[in-house]
């Protein structure tokens, strides 16, 4: 075994340490914040979450500083993660036979690595819409001291921040299905942190072999 | 209360319709400022501050008889100073009364989120509502004048009123009234625009001003505050009056099809997850044994 | 410290006027007024007039072409008028701008006419009622002239200031001053009343006979040389008014008191610690200085008279703070304490204290319609009008001065104010706002003097037929079914005088007709105005350069009143004046205006900026030679460089509000100057106005 230490006492394996998870949730929650009281200010029809969060005001107020600690915690998966999420072959391949993987024949797939390449797409997502978010949020959250001569900054910043949060609506849509409905065993990882040795194994084979050792998992 | 509200046509950030629309029989009202006989008294800066009891800031002396670079949140009428060289030489000292212009398509009610901060009577009148202000400034963004201004500390625009409370008790605002020269009028859009173009044409054809005109720019539906200008072929000599303003078409994409698009793309996807689920299902139970058909034991 | 008191002047002598005059309707003899007229200003060409000005000619021909359009082809439908401020009369010459305004207006026919005139905007709400109740000391109330000590009697005085007609026998002359007796009798029977007889020359002993110049320079100058022991300064900020404000401030160290009645401390209140004097100088300053807390403009109630000589009553619109005391409790007060000193301890001539008439309801503040009562005038007998058999009962309000009588049976305090509180009640807080006529006359809007006539003259606005020159406009006209003058204005003229009888229009001036000629001794310097530069000036004057300056002005002579020539270094023309934002000295104590004007600014042509290296913004050092303002410069493209005389001259200026007391200035945000500290004591010889306007100064970095 290459990693014995990531082997529970029940025979799973752990996935994701204490640190990981954590990070997780501080994003996911902040996310989740950022997402209703940003809903609230994109549509008037949503707009009573807002309210409904201590005040329309309130959260004006709160929404950019959700945001710093969003980016804050997706700075952190990067420095955690990044060095795992690079593009490698087996996810091109995997990218060719996305079309069983959406319609759960997981046999017919490459072996993916820590990461499948969806995985990977969803890092990089968040991690770039993250800083676009960043940017245009800073120019809105103080959009008042900027001067005249620079509202062009303004005028970006209102286009970018509600797409670039479009895109992270539509990569969180399918990240929480995928956690929560699809993949059994997936939102275990990121509470308990482990996942058993057939999710591995049947998820993330490349992975798996890595963990448990042996040179007898083929090598795509 | 209920009478006030059938006297709004327009909420910002508002779901559903608005209880004043088509209720009234208002004409829109108009605030004419002939920048050719204003004589930059301030007389009007100070009737502003009075009748709104606003606070005094601090100033200081800045190379020009105008008494602050910009409008702020508690100074909402300033009156702009520029010379002017023309090309025949002689030296124009302009003097334009500054103040929001009241849009009949208002860009900050377009750009605005909250639910009833920014409202539009059927007089015309745009009005900021601040109980209902969340402080995101968007409305800064949307202005093609550069008008609203948000007070730092409790995160709430502010800008000219025009006087609603005056005008709702059938007087004029409170700027019209103090003006010495009789160079603010107050009245119909119709009447003013009457009044403004009878104006400019006796300046056409009496005095040197050849290109003397009105300005009510048709990129935001024409102002509820209109100007004869000497020069009305170039609005910028006169402190920065844009030319030819509309919403940003940056707010005119986002709030129109970006916002439809990403709705469709937000239930739409939500849809989609749902039927495919019910088709798909879950990927396997977890504790099955799921050896992947071709993996090598 | 010795006190020197100055000479007595002798009276000017009053202008002699032959009875009969002499005229000539073609103008063409010698010497009548329009021949003599051409010959002084043919010098005065539109070469002479760049020359002078830095005005270019073809600019000048524009104007006066487009002035004097009005009489196209003899047309007599238009009015021009002239409207002018201080930028006139705070010159050494003040009088003679507005005389030649006067004759260019008499020239064109504009005089009377609605729309025309020669029109004064006065620089405070009520300085025209200040003017018209005898604020300045050679006149007393309706401007009748002061008895001097050379007026032995009632009767000589009378003789003296009251003129005779003088005109060609075919004309009729009004000569309304004729009347000055009834009006010189009804004012004292006012002041004095029972103790005003026939017998002792309606009280005329009791009259301060006026024996020197007392205007306002000239006092300062007495304090200054110790003649003037003290000074009760009511809303007036001497120190700051200047000119020479230096002098002012060590006049005052040497007075022994000073009462200041104001809103707030000013700086004259507070001169004993202007900037520059040390902790040592101010042990030394004897000055007693009271301040009294006065009532504010929106505490007081009383009449304003306007520019247009309109009286509008106005009301308190608060009470007044604190201890603060309206102006008529606090001259009560002090009347009824030194006439109660008078009473128990006598003196050298109490009689004109103690005969003064006080019959108010309230004596110690009396109410201000009451006072207007008795300036409007009252009958002391049964009065009948012989040819109207109109009746007036002892005690009822006069209807007008054209009841006024000199034998004891009339008083009036003031006679051009007559008519504004009759019997039918306070005619000054009348609001009608209609006009009939669309002449902008309103004759229902509060109460103009004369006679609630609103333009002056109003008979020349119609032709000698008495028919108006602009039927589209009619003031008045002569009604031939009803033998009189009527009218959309109240008719300034003769009611009956029929048009055949060719009465003057001018009905103010014995001859009846429009001074273009001045008579001698009218006017201190000459009959004719002639152009003379101000006291300091870039250059010769080019008319005259051998008599530059105005040669009648009188110059002083303390070791402070110092003029300059270009010679001294000082080659910049600087002027003086204010801004709408503040209103003189007591509106830097208000945040709103020092919010609007938050520091004091010298304006400096772009180009002189360039010259010296100055930026906007950049403390500058304005220095004439009797004193310093410092400030910031507003570096401005309106105030152009001007070739006068040939040479380039630069012409700078700057607003008086600021000084060493105020919300700025507590603060120490600014230097603390005066402007008046670099003005000259010069001043006009007949209205006696300082020449703030135009002196030399030079300019560089604080």
């Amino acid at each position: 075994m290459s990693h014995p230490e990531q082997v529970t006492p029940h025979g799973r394996i752990l996935r994701y340490k204490l640190n990981e998870r954590l990070n997780h949730w501080v994003a996911a929650a902040s996310y989740i914040y950022l997402l209703l009281t940003g809903l609230a200010f994109y549509s008037p029809w949503l707009f009573w979450i807002a309210a409904a969060f201590g005040g329309a005001a309130v959260s004006r107020m709160l929404h950019p500083w959700a945001g710093l600690i969003f980016f804050g915690a997706v700075m952190y998966m990067y420095k955690m993660w990044a060095a795992q999420m690079r593009h490698a072959d087996v996810d091109k391949a995997w990218w060719k036979a996305v079309r069983y993987y959406s319609t759960n024949q997981d046999d017919k797939m490459p072996p993916a690595g820590r990461y499948n390449a969806g995985q990977k797409f969803l890092f990089w997502g968040f991690f770039w819409c993250g800083i676009l978010l960043l940017l245009s949020g800073i120019v809105l959250w103080f959009s008042e001291y900027l001067p005249w001569s620079l509202r062009f900054l303004r005028y970006i910043s209102v286009i970018v921040h509600p797409a670039a949060a479009l895109l992270t609506i539509g990569l969180f849509l399918i990240h929480i299905y995928m956690g929560v409905f699809a993949e059994r065993g997936a939102f275990g990882s990121v509470i308990r942190g482990d996942v058993s040795r057939e999710f591995a194994k049947r998820y993330h084979p490349g992975w798996y072999e890595e963990i448990v050792g042996g040179s007898s998992a083929p090598r795509k | 209360m209920s009478q006030a509200t059938l006297r709004i046509q327009k909420i910002s950030g508002h779901a559903g319709s608005v209880p004043g629309e088509d209720t009234q029989r208002e004409y829109t009202v108009c605030k004419l400022i002939d920048t050719t006989t204003c004589i930059g008294c301030k007389a009007c800066e100070v009737a502003c501050m009075e009748w709104n009891d606003l606070p005094f800031g601090e100033t200081f002396f800045d190379n020009t008889y105008q008494t602050m670079p910009e409008t702020r949140w508690n100074y909402w009428n300033l009156i702009l100073f520029n010379e002017h060289e023309r090309e025949d030489g002689t030296l124009m000292w302009l003097m334009r009364k500054n103040q929001c212009m009241h849009c009949a398509d208002p860009g900050c009610l377009a750009a605005c989120p909250a639910d009833g901060a920014i409202v539009q009577y059927t007089n015309g009148i745009v009005d900021f509502q601040q109980a209902n202000c969340i402080g995101c400034g968007y409305c800064i963004t949307g202005c093609p004048f550069d008008i609203p201004k948000m007070n730092p500390k409790t995160h709430r625009v502010f800008k000219c009123t025009l006087c609603t409370d005056r005008v709702s008790e059938g007087l004029e605002p409170a700027c019209i009234k103090s003006c010495p020269t009789g160079c603010l009028h107050f009245g119909s859009k119709e009447d003013m625009k009457f009044l403004a173009e009878g104006r400019a044409k006796q300046l056409r054809d009496h005095s040197n001003f050849p290109s003397a005109g009105v300005y009510d720019p048709p990129g935001v539906g024409g102002t509820g505050v209109i100007y004869v200008l000497h020069d009305a072929t170039k609005p910028e000599i006169y402190g920065g009056l844009p030319a030819d303003p509309s919403i940003p078409w940056t707010v005119k994409l986002w709030k129109g099809p970006l916002k439809w698009l990403g709705n469709v793309a937000m239930v739409g996807g939500l849809i989609g997850l749902f039927v495919h689920y019910l088709r798909y299902g879950p990927k396997e139970r977890e504790d099955e044994d799921i050896s992947p058909s071709g993996a090598k034991p | 410290m010795t006190r020197r008191t100055r000479r007595a002047e002798a009276p000017r002598l009053p202008p002699r006027l032959p009875e009969k005059v002499e005229f000539d309707l073609t103008l063409q003899n010698p010497n009548c007024v329009f021949q003599l007229l051409k010959k002084h200003y043919s010098r005065y060409t539109p070469e002479m007039v760049e020359r002078i000005t830095g005005i270019p000619k073809e600019q000048f021909l524009k104007a006066a072409d487009l002035y004097t359009s009005i009489r196209k082809d003899g047309d007599m439908k238009k009015a021009g008028t002239i409207i002018y401020a201080v930028g006139w009369t705070q010159h050494t010459f003040g009088t003679q701008i507005i005389r030649t305004a006067a004759i260019l207006q008499l020239l064109l026919g504009n005089v009377g006419r609605a729309g025309g005139g020669v029109n004064a905007l006065r620089g405070h709400s009520n300085i025209q009622g200040a003017t018209d109740m005898a604020g300045l000391f050679d006149t007393l109330p309706g401007y009748l002239k002061v008895p001097t000590p050379a007026d032995g009697s009632f009767d000589a005085w009378m003789k003296r200031v009251t003129p005779t007609p003088s005109k060609p026998a075919p004309w009729d002359s009004f000569n309304y001053y004729g009347n000055t007796p009834k009006f010189a009798v009804s004012f004292l029977k006012a002041m004095y009343g029972d103790a005003a007889t026939k017998q002792n020359g309606w009280a005329f002993d009791y009259l301060p006979k006026v024996d020197r110049n007392y205007s306002w320079v000239q006092m300062w100058d007495d304090m200054y040389s110790g003649g003037i022991k003290g000074m009760l300064a009511f809303g007036m900020n001497g120190v700051a008014i200047g000119p020479n404000s230096k002098k002012n401030i060590d006049a005052l160290k040497k007075a022994d008191f000073l009462v200041v009645g104001e809103i707030y401390p000013d700086e004259t209140s507070e001169f004993w610690r202007s900037p520059g004097i040390t902790t040592d100088e101010m042990k030394q300053i004897q000055t007693t200085v009271y301040r009294l807390p006065c009532a504010g403009f929106a505490e007081k109630d009383g009449s304003f008279t306007n520019s247009a000589r309109w009286l509008l009553w106005k009301n308190s619109a608060l009470p007044t703070p604190g201890d603060a005391r309206l102006d008529q409790a606090i001259v009560a007060q002090i009347f009824l304490k030194i006439r109660e000193l008078y009473k128990k301890d006598g003196g050298k001539f109490p009689d004109p204290i103690l005969n003064l008439t006080w019959n108010y309801s309230a004596p110690s503040s009396p109410p201000l319609a009451e006072v207007l009562k008795e300036i409007n005038g009252k009958a002391l007998a049964d009065l009948e009008d012989p040819a109207t058999r109109q009746q007036i009962k002892t005690g009822q309000q006069l209807p007008g001065f054209a009841w006024l009588k000199d034998d004891g049976t009339t008083s009036c305090g003031n006679w051009i104010y007559s008519g504004s509180f009759t019997e039918a009640g306070n005619q000054t807080a009348r609001r009608d706002p209609s006009d009939p006529s669309n002449l902008g006359i309103h004759p229902g809007w509060g109460w103009s003097w004369p006679a609630n006539r609103r333009v002056l003259y109003n008979r020349a606005s119609c032709d000698a037929d008495g028919k108006p020159w602009d039927p589209t406009r009619k003031q008045v006209w002569w009604n031939e079914s009803a033998q009189k003058w009527v009218g959309n204005d109240v008719p300034d003229f003769k009611v009956d005088s029929k048009p055949k009888d060719h009465m003057g229009a001018f009905i103010m001036n014995p001859e009846g007709v429009g001074r273009i000629f001045a008579p001698l001794a009218a006017f201190a310097d000459g009959p004719f105005p002639e152009f003379y530069e101000p006291i300091e000036s870039p250059i010769d004057n080019p008319l005259h350069p051998e008599q530059t300056h105005n040669p009648v002005v009188k110059r002083f002579k303390t070791p402070e009143d110092k003029y300059a020539t270009p010679k001294d270094g000082y080659t910049i023309v600087c002027t003086t004046y204010r801004v709408t934002e503040h209103y003189h000295y007591w509106t830097k104590n208000n945040p709103m205006n020092v919010q609007l004007v938050p520091e004091p600014f010298v304006e400096i042509p772009a180009e002189l900026a360039n010259d010296l290296g100055l930026h906007g913004g950049e403390k500058i050092k304005v220095s004439s030679i009797r004193g310093a303002y410092i400030a910031k410069a507003m570096v401005t493209k309106r105030i152009k460089p001007m070739m006068i005389d040939g040479k380039k001259v630069y012409q700078i200026g700057f607003p008086i509000h600021q000084g060493y007391r105020g919300i700025s200035e507590d603060e120490g945000r600014d230097a603390r100057t005066l402007a008046n500290l670099l003005s000259p004591t010069v001043f006009d010889p007949n209205a006696f106005t300082p020449e703030f306007k135009g002196f030399l100064v030079k300019v560089e970095r604080a």
